[in-house]
């Protein structure tokens, strides 16, 4: 039923939620838990030097998130795979989930833009309507 | 930990299919499984009481036989399902239910009966996600 599981985790609170059921799924299925992470390229990159720069940065800003999923995650029992991408957010997961393989993306109802209670993040909403595979929105 | 999952049935593909996941997660999760069927479009200008009725008698008769497959598809995989079918609005009530029954899991299908907008995310579909007091799980 589900084998393969992905969270969606941008460091945010609400992706730290979707770490939380993300893990209590993986540990019911005996699998374990994937995590991506994406850094949006610059819009317009002069040249290769730049994306690759991104990149590294990418890595050390999301190695804080990435370290404390890895915590999370051993005190729960539950192995962790951390895949850190540079692009577009909603195409790099979508395209990410289509390429592995995965049954389950886990994705918070919102991100870093907290702004409404009710309103549903655009890259959730996003992901929701792409995702090749079944979503779970956490709240 | 999911202990009270509901899923939302309307009878269509996507929700069938919301039907298998969320039987097998209530077998993972040893949770209490139920269903939530929303009559929508009930005849709002009638011009008899017989003719609201008729409408109402249809849609329970469509419910009924539907909630009894899956009454024995859940059955199949030692889960028991406990169906619910109310009239309103489905969203409304869905999320009214939900609040009331403490549920801490709702399963949905992607689209439900509206084929032209196979690629666009349903517009209850889509509503349950954002007024959901708990997680949703979107079934594909």
């Amino acid at each position: 039923m589900l084998k393969k599981i992905v969270v969606g985790l941008d460091g945010s609170k609400g992706s730290f939620r979707a770490l939380e059921e993300g893990l209590l799924l993986a540990s019911l299925a005996g699998t374990e838990l994937h995590t991506i992470s994406v850094e949006e390229v610059p819009r317009f990159p002069g040249t290769i030097g730049e994306v690759v720069e991104e990149k590294e940065t990418a890595d050390t800003r999301f190695g804080v998130a990435i370290s404390k999923a890895q915590k999370i995650a051993e005190e729960r029992g539950v192995k962790i795979e951390a895949h850190v991408l540079v692009g577009h957010e909603v195409r790099t997961i979508v395209e990410f989930v289509k390429e592995r393989e995965y049954d389950l993306l886990v994705i918070g109802f919102m991100g870093h833009s907290a702004l409404y209670d009710r309103v549903m993040g655009g890259t959730c909403q996003a992901l929701v309507r792409l995702a090749q595979c079944a979503v779970l929105v956490v709240k | 930990m999911y202990k009270k999952i509901l899923v939302a049935f309307d009878g269509s593909e996507g929700s069938r299919k919301a039907l298998k996941r969320a039987i097998k997660l209530a077998y993972c999760f040893e949770a209490e499984l139920h269903s939530m069927s929303v009559e929508v479009d009930l005849p709002q200008y009638v011009a008899t009481v017989g003719e609201f009725e008729e409408v109402k008698r249809q849609k329970d008769e469509y419910f009924e036989q539907l909630n009894s497959e899956a009454i024995e598809l859940a059955k199949a995989e030692g889960v028991t399902l406990t169906p619910h079918v109310v009239a309103g609005h489905a969203v409304d009530s869905i999320v009214y239910f939900l609040k009331q029954g403490r549920f801490d899991l709702l399963v949905t299908g992607f689209t439900g009966h509206s084929r032209i907008y196979e690629r666009i995310w349903g517009g209850v579909s889509r509503n349950l996600a954002r007024f959901s007091p708990c997680a949703v799980l979107i079934e594909k």
